[in-house]
């Protein structure tokens, strides 16, 4: 994307002065000279890329300089009353501002020689000679497009494409009117935040933005962005425009989520409370802590529902791009007259006005406080957990008074802390529409199966028992997890051998990220076309088989298997009501830290659930309390 | 406020790991991980066509690869860093379509770390990058070879001088066939205006080389313009074809 340069600039009229940055200081002057009657301007700098403008203007002048600093002959001079009394004598302002320009000049020269730039001379400022046209109508036009939104100028020709119509090549123009109007703010891309470099698309600020040599701006100090540069790379001189976002006032009619099935108690006792907190909570944070199937995400159909009957706009963010295309036709069932637009990398309805938007947390890069409500699933799942730049993506999308509720089956210890501290309000849905607790996991201690020099897998007697217990006796499926891809191959490999051995007739396969088949061997494994899957954990989430058993193996690698993959691992047995029990077995060389905390989340939401009477099998409450104090 | 300060002190006393650039692990080295300097290493140590750098199979130790047997190059002789395939094929994405430059850096180290352990290049006195179409070069907003070659030059202390330009906008090789390959580059590349490499010895740098059509076109050219020798590095090389030829397929 090509640089805007930015020039700064002092505009004065007869008692007023401002200083500022445009990437044409000709229509600033020509805006202040209809809005203000200002009629002077003196440019101080070449064109700079903005980030440096932007450095400057901040060093050199103060807020109340950019946004019109008063002076009045003795009531704006200050200091020495004999120096004063001159001032009243000379002609006013203008003797004044020569000082003023020549001091401001001296100040960006000296900035601008730091970084090897040099500055020139002052030049006087001449309005547009045929003045600026303002072409009313694409300015409404930009106005309606780009509510929301935060974004390059590339990207805002983009969307002005996108949605019919074209516009002028350069928006620059028009861009600062809008500016000045105060309809838009402008920032660097990449700039300096305490004098260390910050991408303000992203929020990170550290080792990932570069030095780079820039064809674009030509200056040797550009630096971009590699933590965002997937979503097209910020830069020191890219300017990016943010437009806050404005929702109708005005109610329209009530709307209602449309279900085809009933609610369990336990989803419309917490539905019920999501759309409490959203409707008055001096909080804007919940955590909705669902055991895993237990249908988190109708759970927050009744407060999106209330917030778009209220005009407001929703986001429902999630972290991976599968899940986003198969809760699309979910959400346009639930919401059949509400605009729904879908966003993913590829996605066509990139830019386009949506009352509802579901889209992957990347796409949040591109909003600016443009929802009431964000609402956020699968908060632990990769790529969001632990990436600053999606929270802070997320984070920014929201308008500053909007709500936000995360929704995961395994929080992370902060978000619990923020719960318990009282920081975010928590809600739980601690049952399966089923009514059967969640299947607690055996710890199960067996000597390391690997022989790591030849990279060999001996499969242990209890694991093969299982297996022959689980597939011949009950007829169920299992899956397998292991912790990486070699172990994928190995494991299944050890498997197949041992089975042969036996002379079971056990089908065995593996998958994992990298296998190019893995959608088929999943829809084959969902089918029921084999017994045995030993995948990654790249299967830990989404997925429904019927009737199936876990079966954890390496658990000891506790730098894949935290708490959270654990519960999800889990969280894939007995999930359907024609088998709402299975059984789960974590087996490792030792029983670590992450297995114990993963059982304690499990039993939790089991006891959560007795005591609040969703479980209407075996285990009642009593009995489940009985197991907890044991 | 004590966190913060707990978490500095920490970082202090025990400094944060950083990220190889290839693979994402922790990596104490600013190179890389482990794995992957090891995987570099292997790579050096791999048999390679002596004429173009391709990795070939054991057997065929001493031989040239397929495509040199049936037309040699102009080029004196290349290296790779290493196999087209796997990190070397992800960091080369990375660092051209992702536009990741920070990778250029170790990227060219390691090739400078061929460079240095072969002896054929011990005479060379010029880096010249192979040069990118305007167009392109106006859209991704850097030349991925030119940063390699401005790294080599770091570390092997010789001059880069950008001498070729490329006059034809020609289409992505990606895509291509040999054949056609060969034929979409016909007299794309010139010498730049106002350079003159006469009789000196050039090292070509390249992100990768499959065919080897694009650096045999521009050793044409230096040839033609009098440079005494043309060599050619590359960030990665392309399995030999011959096995796969003769039916013997890789891991089968």
């Amino acid at each position: 994307m090509e640089a805007t340069k930015f020039i700064l600039y002092i505009i004065w009229g007869d008692n007023e002065y401002i200083i500022n940055l445009s990437p044409r200081p000709e229509v600033d002057l020509e805006f202040y000279r209809r809005e203000k009657g200002y009629c002077w301007g003196v440019v101080l700098t070449p064109p700079l890329p903005v980030a440096i403008a932007w450095e400057v203007l901040e060093r050199i002048a103060t807020v109340e300089e950019r946004q019109g600093r008063k002076v009045e002959g003795l009531a704006g001079g200050g200091g020495n009353f004999w120096i004063r009394l001159v001032k009243v004598f000379r002609s006013g302002v203008d003797t004044d501002m020569t000082r003023l320009i020549s001091d401001k000049f001296r100040k960006a020269s000296k900035l601008l020689g730091e970084r090897g730039l040099t500055s020139g001379e002052p030049v006087e400022l001449v309005g547009a000679e045929e003045g600026v046209a303002i072409d009313f109508s694409l300015v409404a036009r930009i106005r309606a497009a780009l509510a929301g939104r935060i974004l390059y100028p590339g990207e805002i020709g983009e969307v002005l494409r996108g949605r019919g119509g074209g516009g002028p090549e350069d928006l620059s123009e028009i861009l600062q009117l809008m500016y000045l109007q105060g309809w838009c703010e402008v920032m660097p891309a990449v700039g300096w935040k305490n004098g260390l470099p910050r991408c303000y698309r992203c929020g990170h600020q550290g080792e990932k933005v570069v030095a780079i040599d820039c064809i674009y701006c030509g200056s040797q100090g550009c630096m971009v962005c590699e933590e965002c540069i997937m979503m097209g790379g910020a830069r020191t001189c890219l300017p990016l425009y943010a437009f806050r976002g404005v929702s109708k006032a005005v109610a329209g009619e009530p709307i209602q989520a449309v279900l085809d099935f009933p609610l369990t108690p336990a989803q419309r006792d917490a539905g019920g409370e999501v759309a409490d907190f959203v409707a008055g909570d001096h909080r804007d944070m919940a955590l909705i802590w669902a055991a895993c199937g237990a249908g988190k995400t109708e759970v927050a159909f009744e407060a999106i529902a209330s917030t778009l009957s209220r005009g407001e706009k929703v986001l429902f963010a999630i972290p991976r791009r599968d899940v986003v295309l198969e809760l699309e036709p979910r959400l346009k069932k639930a919401f059949p007259n509400t605009v729904i637009r879908t966003l993913y990398g590829g996605s066509k309805e990139k830019f386009l006005e949506g009352q509802l938007v579901i889209a992957t947390t990347h796409q949040a890069i591109r909003f600016y406080r443009n929802f009431e409500l964000v609402v956020l699933d699968e908060v632990d799942a990769f790529p969001y957990q632990g990436s600053d730049m999606l929270h802070y993506a997320v984070e920014r999308s929201r308008k500053p008074e909007g709500k936000l509720v995360l929704m995961t089956a395994t929080p992370d210890r902060d978000l619990l802390h923020k719960a318990r501290s009282g920081k975010a309000a928590m809600i739980s849905i601690p049952a399966r529409h089923h009514g059967h607790p969640l299947p607690v996991p055996e710890l199960v201690q067996l000597p390391a199966f690997q022989k790591d020099k030849s990279k060999e897998v001996t499969i242990g007697r209890p694991v093969i028992d299982f297996l022959h217990r689980s597939v011949e006796g009950e007829g169920f499926q299992v899956f397998v997890f292991v912790p990486t891809i070699a172990l994928a191959e190995a494991t299944a490999r050890a498997l197949r051998e041992t089975l042969a051995k036996q002379g079971a007739s056990m089908e065995v396969h593996f998958s994992h990220s990298k296998d190019p088949r893995r959608d088929e061997k999943r829809e084959a494994f969902a089918r029921g076309d084999f017994p045995l899957l030993v995948t990654t954990s790249i299967l830990e989430r989404g997925i429904t088989i019927s009737r199936c058993n876990v079966l954890v193996l390496f658990g000891e690698k506790e730098h894949i298997y935290d708490a959270g993959t654990l519960v999800q691992m889990a969280g894939r047995a007995g999930r359907t009501t024609e088998a709402p029990t299975g059984t789960v077995w974590f087996v490792g060389s030792k029983v670590t830290e992450a297995m114990k905390e993963a059982r304690g989340q499990i039993e939790f939401m089991n006891e959560v659930a007795g005591r609040k009477g969703y479980l209407s099998y075996q285990l009642s409450a009593v009995s489940c309390q009985q197991k907890v104090d044991k | 406020m004590l966190k913060s300060f707990l978490k500095d002190l920490f970082d202090l006393l025990y400094p944060p790991k950083g990220e190889c650039g290839f693979c994402g692990l922790p990596a104490e080295d600013s190179l890389g991980c482990g794995g992957c300097l090891e995987l570099f290493r292997d790579y050096r140590k791999q048999e390679f066509c002596r004429k173009c750098g391709k990795f070939i199979y054991k057997e065929n130790v001493g031989l040239l690869c397929f495509d040199c047997g049936n037309e040699l190059p102009l080029f004196s002789f290349s290296r790779a860093a290493g196999l087209y395939e796997g990190v070397v094929k992800d960091a080369l994405y990375n660092l051209k379509y992702t536009g990741r430059r920070s990778l250029a850096a170790p990227m060219g180290q390691l090739m400078a770390r061929s460079v240095l352990e072969d002896g054929r290049y011990r005479s060379l006195e010029v880096i010249v990058p192979v040069p990118l179409a305007q167009g392109k070069l106006r859209h991704r907003g850097f030349n991925q070879s030119g940063l390699l070659a401005r790294e080599l030059g770091k570390w092997l202390k010789v001059r880069v001088e950008e001498a070729l330009v490329r006059t034809k906008d020609t289409d992505s090789q990606a895509k291509k066939g040999r054949r056609e390959r060969l034929y979409n580059l016909q007299g794309a590349f010139a010498m730049a205006f106002g350079q003159d490499l006469a009789g000196k010895r050039v090292l070509l740098v390249d992100d990768v080389l499959t065919t080897g059509a694009t650096l045999n076109q521009c050793a044409k050219v230096l040839i033609d313009h009098g440079v005494a020798e043309v060599m050619a590095v590359t960030w990665a090389a392309g399995q030999d074809a011959y096995e796969i030829l003769t039916g013997k397929e890789e891991g089968l």
